[in-house]
């Protein structure tokens, strides 16, 4: 046998190490001309009818005109309700896709654990990004711990329906864009009445109005925005909760009003954009909202704040493991700021755009007017209106299971003439221990 | 016998070394492995709240189970590599040893710094080239220092990382409990293993003291018998001594009363007679007493010959070539003869039959030239001759139309010829003698340079 010299053992060290670095590197640049999206099929704010494939298709379209060498695969098929599941466990096996869809609620976890890029120096080095031309609310939907993480994509904003008709029989005059909760209280307690006289009440003021509602119409928050603390026992909070209790029971306690509004019965119900698009055109309409005529105001602004609601934005993340960032964030710069791509999102989706001028323009403007029927409408700069002055529910790691505490804490001490400091002070001090955990 | 429990040790801490790779080996397998099945497991039930409960992205499956699996077998090639160049290049050891480290520091960032034990296997490493045992302690002192801050919690507070209690908590209840208990079990085995190296290198280091030592003393014990042989040595040399002179002395009388006695012996016969004798017979006295004469100065011959045997001549130990020219001095000077003599031989040393030969063939030469060839002028020339001395004898006299080797001649030859010499007659204008004599000790002044 040959006598093994040091520079055998040498020579097979580095080639073993060479190989395994090349290895990495064709592992590195395998894939850099595609790109692959995570998307779901089916809307996030469950309502039917929203379809993602023109509005990516055509994205891809314009994203391959200007670089033409490149190939973007969607995944398809994944329904809304399993995406986060799906997307977890995609990242778990080290294979999510460049480009994904990010919700609300998954946010917090998926940059704590870094799987999303961090946008903030990517936007600062590209001069021809501007922040500026989304909604501030729905462009900070993607910030966490002062970093950019995703961008917006479609928002979901909540408004006042209001049904005119009703307001015509009692002779009330339409609220202004700039109503108060006292106006909003003096309109539901006129109306709220027993029609036909059989003891019931069959009239009634609003309903799902609900204390978070009315939190940040007062200009207060429930949590702080990295959800180690909970306001509950700021005065404005505890003012929003008790206005919330009165509203309640000026409505009879125990009858239910689920339908109410549909019925034409109810003056007042907010809705969310999506829940608009979706049942008020043509077929849905049918069904629902067609006893009656409506108007769309902004939601009644507390005593400390202002005409407020809350807007939920579903954004899209870049992958930070991803082979190709500047492709990957080109092909983002596309899909949320083209605003030819943006206009699907009111053809196509029940959602609204982050765009501002896609959400002033007249072609937007007139394709929702179109599928409005009858004398009822939504004036658009209204939606801009309420757009611009939406808030973002704070997302932590929690939020769901705080909220819901919260919730069931809450909604018991509608019924009841509790002291609502006292309550208010014990909820945070329960709050604290899920918070902190 | 030493040198067989010189191995014996060394393979003591070789196998612990060997079992330590092979236990990391095992070890780091399984912290990789963990993480990887829970990873798949996830991915297909309750992904999103398990990912929730991590604090990084976890790297992609199979790519950190190439990793940990290659990283690990590039350590303990660059263990077997570093072991091969120890002492022979101390800068390809340094590289290898750097390499080592960076090795070992992206083999813990992968296994999220839920496994640091492979630091010791480089630390037992790098404690088998390290001789002094004061280095050793310092060393030891700051691989413990880095262990301590190389574990999981405090670098999570930097760097967010996944623990490995994360990933065995996904299993829940016993399955978690026994998975870290296989790991505890495996580091604390680890760091037995380190220990019994270190016990195993100290004892080595001590066994080899013990051998120096005693290699010390052996050296120490030559020495001295070294010592007394030279001092016997000495001794002998000064005997020895006292030896020579007492055999010359011996040498001398016998010399003094072989000759000296002799010859006074018979003078005072002699003389004894000559006072008988010089009534009776003055005639016969008187020749007595020349024959008398005659025996003293032969006597006197024999005493300057034994004392010039004693005390070497001051004229005998000068050159050939300085006795050369004191015959052909004497020579012309009783002759008028003119003779030149020019030697190139100088350097050369002969032995005593050699310069016997050369001295009297220059001798002989003069004479017959002198006494034969009627010659005024001679020429005489040393010269030397590859190996040898090259003499050249022409005169002007009137040579001889037909050389007959008389005695003179022939005895010159036989002479030459005795050494392997060649010699020639010529008679042409005068006679010439040409003789060539190897020198069987050519020791010129060049040669011993």
């Amino acid at each position: 046998m040959k006598k093994i010299k040091p520079r055998h053992y040498l020579i097979l060290l580095i080639f073993l190490n060479a190989l395994v670095i090349l290895f990495s590197i064709t592992m590195r640049y395998r894939h850099q001309d595609t790109l692959t999206i995570g998307i779901f099929t089916g809307s996030n704010w469950d309502v039917p009818g929203t379809e993602y494939y023109r509005l990516f298709d055509e994205a891809i379209k314009e994203f391959q005109e200007k670089y033409p060498h490149m190939k973007v695969n969607y995944v398809t098929g994944i329904p809304v309700g399993d995406y986060s599941e799906w997307l977890a466990g995609e990242i778990l096996q080290g294979r999510e896709p460049d480009i994904y869809f990010v919700l609300p609620e998954d946010l917090p976890n998926l940059a704590k654990t870094g799987a999303l890029e961090n946008l903030s120096a990517i936007i600062y080095n590209d001069g021809s990004f501007d922040s500026d031309i989304f909604y501030e609310s729905a462009y900070k939907q993607g910030e966490k711990d002062g970093i950019q993480y995703a961008l917006p994509f479609e928002c979901n904003p909540r408004m006042m329906f209001v049904n005119k008709t009703l307001l015509k029989k009692e002779n009330i005059a339409m609220p202004s864009n700039q109503w108060k909760w006292d106006d909003f209280y003096e309109i539901c307690q006129k109306v709220v009445k027993d029609t036909n006289g059989d003891g019931t009440m069959d009239q009634y003021g609003c309903t799902d109005y609900t204390w978070l509602d009315a939190v940040y119409a007062n200009g207060a928050k429930p949590f702080s925005e990295d959800g180690k603390n909970s306001f509950f026992n700021e005065e404005k909070v505890v003012k929003a909760v008790s206005f919330v209790r009165e509203l309640h029971q000026l409505h009879n306690k125990n009858e239910k009003q689920s339908n109410a509004f549909d019925l034409g019965k109810m003056v007042f119900r907010p809705l969310s954009f999506s829940e608009y698009r979706t049942y008020m055109p043509y077929p849905w309409h049918i069904k629902k909202y067609s006893q009656f005529q409506w108007n769309c105001v902004p939601m009644p602004a507390g005593p400390n704040g202002q005409n407020v609601s809350v807007m939920e934005t579903l954004m899209l993340g870049m992958n930070s493991r991803t082979n190709n960032r500047k492709m990957v964030w080109e092909f983002m710069k596309i899909l949320t700021t083209s605003p030819s791509i943006q206009t699907y999102i009111y053809k196509d989706t029940a959602g609204a755009s982050p765009l501002r001028d896609v959400t002033c323009s007249k072609e937007v403007i007139e394709l929702l007017n179109e599928d409005t029927p009858g004398d009822s409408n939504i004036n658009m700069f209204l939606l801009d209106d309420v757009m611009e002055n939406s808030v973002a529910p704070e997302q932590f790691a929690g939020y769901e299971t705080a909220l819901q505490y919260a919730n069931s804490y809450i909604y018991p001490r509608l019924d009841n003439e509790e002291e609502l400091n006292l309550a208010m002070f014990q909820l945070k001090n329960e709050l604290r221990k899920i918070l902190e955990k | 016998m030493n040198i067989l429990k010189k191995i014996d040790v060394m393979k003591g801490s070789d196998v612990c070394l060997l079992a330590m790779m092979v236990l990391n080996f095992v070890i780091v397998c399984f912290m990789g492995l963990v993480p990887v099945l829970t990873q798949i497991r996830a991915a297909n039930m309750n992904a999103e709240d398990f990912l929730g409960s991590l604090v990084s992205v976890p790297m992609h499956p199979s790519r950190r189970l190439l990793f940990v699996i290659s990283i690990y077998i590039f350590i303990v090639l660059c263990i077997f590599t570093k072991r091969q160049y120890s002492g022979k290049s101390d800068r390809i050891f340094f590289w290898l040893s750097c390499y080592e480290v960076c090795l070992v520091s992206y083999l813990m960032i992968i296994l999220d710094m839920s496994y640091t034990g492979v630091i010791f296997l480089i630390v037992a490493e790098y404690l088998s080239y390290m001789g002094n045992q004061k280095n050793w302690i310092g060393f030891l002192m700051a691989t413990f220092a880095v262990y301590l801050f190389c574990n999981y919690s405090l670098v999570n507070i930097i760097f967010p990382m996944n623990s490995f209690d994360m990933w065995a908590s996904f299993y829940g209840g016993k399955k978690a409990a026994f998975y870290m208990g296989i790991r505890t079990s495996c580091e604390i085995f680890n760091l037995f293993l380190m220990l019994l190296y270190v016990v195993l290198t100290i004892l080595q280091d001590k066994r080899e003291k013990r051998q120096i030592r005693e290699l010390n003393n052996r050296l120490n014990r030559a020495n001295e018998q070294l010592k007394d042989a030279n001092e016997q040595l000495r001794l002998y040399a000064v005997q020895k001594e006292e030896m020579g002179e007492m055999k010359e002395r011996n040498r001398l009388a016998r010399e003094i009363h072989d000759t000296l006695g002799h010859i006074l012996t018979g003078i005072s016969v002699g003389i004894d007679a000559v006072q008988v004798l010089l009534d009776i017979a003055p005639d016969a006295a008187k020749q007595q007493l020349g024959t008398l004469g005659e025996m003293s100065r032969n006597g006197l011959n024999d005493v300057r010959r034994s004392v010039h045997k004693l005390k070497p001549d001051s004229l005998e130990s000068k050159s050939i070539d300085y006795a050369i020219q004191n015959m052909v001095e004497e020579t012309s000077k009783s002759t008028g003869a003119k003779i030149y003599f020019v030697s190139y031989g100088e350097g050369l040393v002969y032995e005593a039959d050699e310069e016997e030969t050369i001295f009297r063939l220059v001798q002989e030469g003069t004479t017959n030239s002198l006494r034969h060839g009627k010659a005024t002028e001679i020429f005489i020339r040393l010269d030397k001759y590859e190996e040898g001395i090259e003499i050249t004898l022409e005169d002007n006299g009137c040579g001889s139309a037909e050389i007959k080797e008389g005695f003179g001649l022939s005895h010159m030859r036989e002479r030459v010829e005795m050494l392997g010499g060649i010699i020639t007659f010529t008679s042409e204008n005068g006679f010439k003698i040409h003789a060539v004599i190897p020198i069987r000790e050519r020791k010129t002044e060049e040669g011993l340079l």
